[in-house]
């Protein structure tokens, strides 16, 4: 499947040419990133063809065969968003390498890359993903998407903890979803001893420290941090759930 | 990730960037303190859709009028094209009970804005509330604000979002006047909305969802004129009981779709009854209350029925209109038969079965779709498009099954824990031994699943069908492995603490025994296995109350020099059984060695530490309660105290049940006001811990914590009640229940509603108990308990009234208790139970023979009597 979404913002490629052709630092941050942002939204993808074991061979095998520059060699003539490019290049790493059995060994030469797999992996693919009857792309950019939200939402947490607000986090976090603000709000003010306008100002700094710490994430696999394109992202990360 | 962040973030991805890039849509006001004709005055109100200014028109007359001015970010040319379409019907609306609208544009800045008559009152709630009207009142003002709607209903305009904050009550000569306001705004924000980014929509139409009907949160284009009925019946319940009929239940901060489930699976409590809760748990004696003009109103049956009817989920089943639900009223007032009628039981156990139907569809997918062969299929249908070995996918398909079945089940198990309705399952559930014996060709998933639907039947207190499903579990395991392999024993360990909790004991020890000389047979004696069964040998013997018999067995093991090499949770589980065994024994001394034994064990391992220590501690107290030197406990529940408060920094869950522990022999020991503030600073301390539900869904170990915060109270009620102080008693009591209602678990909320009964009941509030009683009937009725505890509610009624020298009420009560218990298969089978109710009728039944002495006899007192026989 190749993108169908052309129209989508140029994204940077950078990442890819760091993997490629960067220092062996260079590189290793790359395939980090780039495992952090898609690790599971390939499997998903995977495992809705293969058993569980095989799904993961064939994400490992994917990422590897990245970091050997053999995925890429299309890459510059299919321009588009990094992430429609990676999901086609790994439906058609699927198809071709796989059906030659042309497989990696488990546990072999793959084992180093051992790191990146998602805890839980499965676990979360039966909740997500095992019933659903939406198609691929839809599956695979929803995970992404949650990946993105979890992500900021954890390194955000790491920072009240930091700052030793760990406590006002937790009392926080949990109306971040609140789209009606009378709701639960006047009870959670008071067992945090702050007055309901001191709360929703406290909250309303979350959600805002929030929506920076996801612009931050975007713009890892964006081109640059224009805040037009990061917008357009955002709005997207929405689309991908209705 | 942290499991945390993931419940945040799972299922509410939408919720969460909606609140992030609503914020885009905020722009402040217009400079200009004009809009069109109209001079802007003062902020009135600000809310989703925008804000409402009190302003002035000068021509063509001077008048205040109120405006409404939306957010920027909604295409106003559609808002006002829409609104248009429906101007002509909105202008010919002329009604004492309907705020006109008189005109509609937009600004220079492109929002649009709404004019209508200006109605300086207070929303209808408040004013009833402030007033505190009469029932009478309350259907007065109510029928007007029918009329109202009935009006714009002919004039074909829906509401959509009729709530306290739109209908306002002003006095015009003199004479109480609802209004309703903002017709056709919703509607024609509504459907501006429609072709309007995600964000708009999202944020703007999400009002409180208190009020909405069930079509409109399930987000349905198809709302008609029923919709308002519905809220009209919000509005109405609150305006009587102060409160709508979800909103106890909307505390925990829940989301729009979470309300929407509630809202979908729960009936609302009927008015009436939800008055007397509010009585009962705010200890709002009717007229005793000096803040009270008017005591808190009766609601009479017949209004409960006619509110109930217009809050029907199905549209289908509520009032046809406005008028019908007035007339109704009508009817009551006059006292004349009502439209509205109680629901038939037919009717609400179909209810029942979709308020569980999360059961249903867990059982229908285990048990349906999967054992009938079409779940199979889509694993094989994956495995076709494999062109691998047919024997390996075989295996790895099977255990895919069994990871999904099994969660799947554990998930149900926890639920049905948490006490939700359990009997909805128990149906599903119902011929599934048949089903998995089917299932011949996949044993490893056949054995999993007879393990895990007995622990469900087990979780569930059904005893009965779980023991044969364990039974199963054994034998596929012993056909798969082998009778005399490691898994077989283990297998048979796990059936025989399932048989020691519930099951026949009886058999366990010579069942022991067996099991003992096979594993010996088998060159194993000293195994892991070989222990565990002294282990459940000694704790079998002290289960069946044969002390000495345990003491024995316990001796030798504890002597056995290869206890030392076995691993250590095992060893910690060994002798702190023998310690248990010594202790009822009264081998005290050994016993409390032994645990100290324990304790050092604990403190060796980083694990056991958390893990275990806290159950240690629980032990080393019970040994000092059953010595009765409660000198001694307080003792050592003080020095465990002292050490787990250094070691946690005083914040460990634990330390709220030592200070419970500490309080309740302190209490022993006579000193009542210690023992006050020791519970008082238990709860103190878990309230401190686990503050809020919120917190809750980030850490659910603090779970507990919640629960014991009720627990707490339910002590510091019974230290106050011993030191005489009733009314703090009573007032523990009614938080207790409270808190329990907060929570939602059902199990707590009837006991702690069971608690406030028992204990209005002692300091002699019998009428208090009697209603507490009668309504934890109703709030109980729907989850589906163990028999014994079914009736408790009616049982303490009808002790109460024959308290009371009510005989014949008592009788009635009696008579109904009666006939329920022997409807229960279960409860026919414990004729001491049966014995007991038995009694309580033949008392009743003496009583009022002693009233009116030509009374006939029942005709179960032949049945009764010969219960009593035999009970004694």
């Amino acid at each position: 499947m190749q993108s169908t979404q052309s129209n989508f913002p140029l994204t940077s490629w950078t990442l890819l040419e760091n993997l490629r052709e960067g220092s062996p630092e260079q590189s290793k941050w790359a395939l980090e990133t780039l495992c952090q942002a898609y690790w599971f939204p390939l499997y998903v993808v995977a495992r809705k063809r293969f058993l569980k074991e095989d799904a993961e061979d064939a994400v490992q095998g994917f990422f590897f065969s990245l970091l050997k520059r053999e995925a890429l060699h299309q890459a510059d003539s299919s321009r588009g968003k990094l992430r429609s490019f990676l999901l086609a290049s790994f439906e058609n790493f699927c198809n071709q390498q796989w059906e030659r059995q042309n497989t990696l060994k488990r546990g072999g030469q793959v084992a180093h890359l051992q790191l990146f797999t998602v805890h839980g992996a499965e676990t979360r693919y039966i909740q997500h993903a095992e019933a659903s009857t939406e198609d691929i792309e839809t599956l695979y950019n929803r995970e992404w998407a949650r990946t993105v939200l979890e992500a900021s939402l954890e390194s955000l947490r790491q920072e009240y903890d930091r700052r030793g607000h760990a406590s006002r986090f937790r009392l926080l976090a949990v109306h971040l979803t609140e789209t009606d603000p009378e709701l639960g709000m006047q009870a959670a003010s008071l067992s945090a001893g702050m007055t309901l306008e001191a709360y929703r100002t406290a909250l309303h700094r979350l959600r805002k420290e929030y929506r920076t710490k996801i612009e931050q994430e975007l713009a890892k696999t964006l081109d640059g941090a224009e805040p037009a394109l990061i917008r357009e992202e955002l709005h997207e990360l929405f689309r991908v759930f209705s | 990730m942290s499991e945390n962040i993931y419940n945040i973030v799972f299922g509410h991805e939408q919720q969460l960037l909606s609140q992030l890039l609503i914020e885009d849509e905020f722009v402040d006001r217009d400079e200009s303190e004009w809009i069109g004709p109209y001079r802007l005055i003062r902020l009135l109100g600000e809310g989703g859709f925008g804000q409402v200014w009190l302003a002035e028109q000068n021509e063509p007359v001077r008048r205040e009028v109120a405006l409404k001015l939306l957010k920027r970010g909604m295409d106003s040319a559609q808002v006002l094209a829409r609104f248009s379409l429906e101007r002509q019907a909105l202008a010919s609306m002329a009604h004492s009970n309907i705020a006109a609208l008189l005109d509609a544009g937009s600004t220079a800045n492109g929002r649009p804005y709404f004019v209508m008559d200006y109605v300086h009152g207070l929303p209808v709630t408040t004013w009833c509330h402030e007033r505190q009207s009469s029932v009478q009142e309350i259907v007065g003002l109510f029928q007007q604000i029918c009329a109202g709607l009935q009006h714009a209903h002919q004039k074909g305009i829906i509401h959509r979002d009729l709530k306290p904050s739109n209908v306002l009550v002003m006095e015009m000569n003199g004479v109480a006047t609802p209004k309703i306001i903002d017709f056709g705004i919703a509607k024609a924000m509504d459907d501006g909305f429609l072709d309007q980014p995600w964000v708009t929509r999202l944020g703007h139409v999400m009002g409180t969802p208190l009020y909405m009907s069930p079509e409109q949160l399930a987000g349905g284009l198809d709302v008609d004129t029923r919709s308002d009925i519905y809220s009209l019946g919000v509005l109405f319940y609150e305006m009587l009981t102060g409160t709508a009929p979800h909103e106890g239940k909307t505390r925990a901060g829940v989301t729009h779709e979470e309300f929407r489930r509630i809202v979908e699976e729960t009936r609302p409590l009927r008015p009436s009854l939800k008055l007397t809760e509010i009585k009962q748990q705010r200890g709002i004696v009717s007229v005793a209350d000096p803040e009270r003009r008017n005591p808190l109103p009766e609601i009479p049956a017949d209004l409960d029925w006619i509110i109930l009817k217009a809050l029907e989920r199905d549209r289908d089943r509520r009032y046809d209109s406005a008028a019908l639900l007035a007339a109704d009223l009508q009817c009551f007032l006059n006292a004349e038969p009502i439209l509205a009628r109680p629901p038939s039981a037919r009717y609400l156990a179909g209810l029942w079965i979709r308020r569980n139907r999360v059961f249903f569809a867990a059982a229908l997918i285990c048990f349906v779709a999967l054992l009938s062969g079409t779940g199979l299929a889509l694993w094989q249908a994956q495995e076709a498009r494999k062109a691998q070995a047919r024997a390996e996918t075989e295996a790895q398909r099977s255990s895919q099954a069994v990871d999904f079945l099994t969660s799947m089940l554990d998930r149900v198990a926890e639920q049905v824990a948490n006490g939700r309705n359990a009997e909805a399952l128990k149906l599903a559930l119902d011929g599934s031994e048949e089903k998995i014996r089917q299932l011949q060709s996949d044993p490893l998933l056949q054995r999993d699943l007879f393990d895990r639907v007995g622990i469900v039947y087990k979780t569930m207190g059904e005893r009965e069908l779980a023991m044969p499903m364990l039974k199963a579990y054994i034998e596929t395991t012993a056909a798969l492995h082998g009778p005399d392999s490691e898994e077989a024993w283990n297998a048979e360990l796990k059936y025989l603490s399932h048989e020691m909790q519930h099951g026949a004991r009886l058999l366990v020890p010579e069942m022991l025994e067996a099991l003992m000389k096979r594993i010996e047979a088998a060159g194993k004696s000293g195994s892991f296995q070989w222990f565990d069964v002294q282990r459940y040998r000694v704790m079998i013997w002290d289960k069946l109350r044969k002390p000495a018999k345990a003491s024995q067995v316990a001796h030798e093991v504890i002597q056995d020099p290869r206890l030392e090499s076995v691993e250590i949770v095992l060893r910690l589980l060994i002798k702190s059984a023998c310690a248990r065994a010594f202790e009822s024994h009264h081998e005290h001394d050994l016993a409390d060695k032994v645990l100290i034994d324990c304790h050092q064990l604990c403190l060796s391992d980083p694990v056991l530490i958390t893990e275990r220590l806290p159950w240690v501690y629980d032990l080393r107290l019970n040994v000092q309660k059953s010595r009765g030197d409660h000198r001694r406990g307080a003792e050592l529940a003080r020095e465990l105290i002292l050490d787990l408060k250094i070691r946690s920094d005083g914040k460990a869950p634990f330390l709220v049940k030592l200070l419970l522990r500490l309080a309740e022999f302190e209490s022993a020991l006579k000193h009542p006001a210690e023992a006050i503030a020791l519970a008082r600073e238990a709860l103190k301390l878990a309230e401190y811990l686990a503050p809020s539900p919120e917190a809750l869904k980030l850490n659910s170990k603090l779970a507990a914590l919640r629960l014991e915060q009720i627990f707490a109270r339910f002590s510091i009620a019974d230290y106050e009640y011993k030191a005489g102080h009733h009314e703090e008693a009573v007032n523990m009591s009614r938080e207790a229940y409270r808190m329990a209602d907060e929570q939602g678990n059902k199990s707590y909320l009837a006991e702690a509603m069971l608690y406030l009964a028992q204990m209005l009941e002692k300091t002699g509030d019998l009428e208090g108990a009697y209603q507490t009683y009668e309504l934890r009937g109703q709030r109980s009725a729907t989850s589906g308990a163990n028999y014994q505890r079914w009736h408790e509610d009616l049982n303490g009624r009808c002790a109460i009234r024959l308290k009371q020298g009510r005989a014949k009420e008592a009788m009635v009560l009696a008579q109904e208790l009666w006939s329920k218990e022997i409807q229960s298969p279960e409860a026919r089978k414990d004729t001491d139970h049966l014995g007991d109710i038995a009694a309580l009728a033949l008392r009743c039944h003496a009583a009022l023979k002693k009233q009116e002495p030509l009374l006939s006899a029942p005709v179960e007192l032949a049945e009764w009597e010969k219960l009593r026989k035999g009970k004694r």
